[in-house]
């Protein structure tokens, strides 16, 4: 449900956006005829049973994939570790570059694939809050996700079971609206912010040395960035993804300086990493 | 008796010309089809053959070779359907060879000559868009889709006699037009709202 309206938050399609979604859409046949243009982010949910071929695109002839089927949008997977090892690593690649190159005999093609990776798993093979799985049971369950694919994720983030009179209560939440306009305020001091460089419009698209330029800590943050690594055992990629996370967090405060609380905040978004040190 | 038809396939998310020629031949009737076609293209022989029949106009008993150039690219999908039924009227004289010059032609047949939809008409009229050419037709379904693409002139025909007839001045077609701006502005809007999502107290 949550991740359902992840797309309604992020910032509208450009045009040259939605054409390149359509075109993907197009060539996979995929396109409803009563739609001639996909002008919303795409979302996609494959189910846990897709193979390699499914998510990253393949064939004799590759067709697109799941992965490029998402392009500028968000690709969704429910029950993360339920999906076959294999076809989660396939896509640590177009992760990492935004595109998926599909190498066959016949030829080889490239597709665009910058998506939001999003995905959902229970804490525990029962999934119940009155949990009876062993430590063994739990460990061999989160281990299903490789560390490298962990790494690669900027924010986890545990949902507790929703109480009673929450679900009963007439309580309504932001809408997307809301939401959104705050997410485009923050986008627009990142393009202010990578005005000069070319291919980077978001903190996302960071490189390391950009991160080391534009993401400046004070030293009560690197002490507290110190200790997290040290203590926590993060690795390099976890590093950069803290400091981009917590100079995303300073730019929706409307923040010029990376506060120390920013970090803390960034740093508790990687709970999975701290998870395996029970 | 040779007629060229324009035709074009997508590779990844571009597409690329595809010059389809038809050559006729009087020997003992037969129907060949070179330049690295997959099962679905050499297929189409069959659906040819029975959408001409089945649409009253003159199958030739000839010879028929049908070449996809370039050669070297393996040519996929079902959208060769048309154009080889046209490329083999036009070199039979059914079809006005001067009608077909410029076209670029799209579309699967169905048996009775009716036409189905195809893959990727967006990106194809995207790359037709940059040529010099009288404009694409393609089957009724894909028409909006290709219309994405603008400057270009999108012609739908819904069977293979329209097509005929289109290509033979016996029909009008006003190229189908919408707007690009119009259907961006209209299709943006979500259905579902964040708003729906129970409130939770923040996790700490």
């Amino acid at each position: 449900m949550l991740a359902k309206r992840f797309p309604t938050i992020l910032p509208d399609l450009t045009l040259a956006e939605a054409l390149e979604t359509t075109k993907i859409h197009s060539v996979a046949g995929l396109l409803p005829s009563n739609t001639p243009l996909i002008a919303t982010r795409p979302f996609r949910s494959p189910h846990h049973t897709i193979s390699d071929a499914g998510l990253i695109g393949g064939g004799q002839v590759p067709r697109p994939g799941e992965v490029s089927l998402a392009h500028h949008g968000v690709l969704f997977l429910d029950e993360l570790p339920e999906f076959k090892k294999n076809v989660l690593e396939v896509m640590r690649q177009p992760l990492e570059d935004g595109v998926v190159t599909i190498s066959r005999a016949a030829l080889s093609l490239t597709y665009p694939a910058q998506f939001m990776l999003s995905a959902a798993m229970n804490p525990c093979p029962c999934g119940y809050a009155k949990c009876s799985c062993t430590p063994q049971q739990v460990q061999k369950y989160l281990s299903r996700i490789s560390g490298p694919l962990l790494d690669r994720i900027d924010i986890h983030i545990e949902v507790p079971t929703v109480k009673y009179n929450e679900l009963s209560s007439d309580r309504v939440g932001e809408n997307s609206e809301t939401i959104r306009q705050r997410v485009e305020r923050a986008r627009a001091i990142q393009l202010q912010r990578f005005i000069n460089m070319k291919n980077i419009f978001c903190n996302a698209r960071m490189e390391s040395k950009d991160i080391r330029q534009y993401c400046k800590i004070d030293q009560q943050g690197e002490d507290l960035l110190k200790m997290a690594i040290t203590k926590l055992g993060l690795s390099a990629r976890a590093y950069d993804r803290i400091l981009k996370v917590s100079r995303t967090i300073a730019d929706l405060e409307n923040s010029i300086d990376i506060k120390p609380q920013y970090i803390s905040e960034a740093i508790q978004y990687r709970s999975l990493d701290r998870m395996s040190f029970y | 008796m040779l007629a060229k038809i324009f035709s074009a396939a997508v590779l990844g998310i571009n597409a690329y010309i595809v010059e389809v020629e038809a050559h006729l031949e009087s020997q003992l009737p037969a129907f060949a089809t070179v330049g690295l076609p997959d099962s679905a293209v050499r297929e189409s022989r069959e659906r040819v053959n029975a959408a001409i029949k089945n649409s009253n106009l003159p199958f030739p008993q000839k010879r028929i070779t049908i070449n996809l150039a370039p050669a070297d690219i393996k040519k996929e999908g079902s959208a060769f359907d048309l154009p080889i039924a046209i490329g083999i009227l036009a070199a039979s004289g059914v079809v006005s060879q001067d009608g077909i010059e410029k076209y670029v032609i799209l579309g699967e047949l169905s048996l009775d000559g009716s036409l189905r939809p195809i893959r990727g008409a967006l990106p194809i009229a995207v790359e037709i868009s940059k040529l010099e050419s009288k404009g694409i037709v393609l089957p009724v379904e894909n028409a909006s889709e290709a219309a994405m693409a603008q400057s270009i002139n999108v012609y739908p025909v819904a069977s293979l006699t329209e097509a005929v007839e289109f290509f033979n001045d016996e029909r009008t077609i006003e190229p189908f037009q919408v707007s690009l701006q119009e259907v961006f502005s209209r299709s943006r809007q979500y259905h579902i709202d964040f708003q729906d999502v129970p409130v939770l107290e923040r996790p700490c």
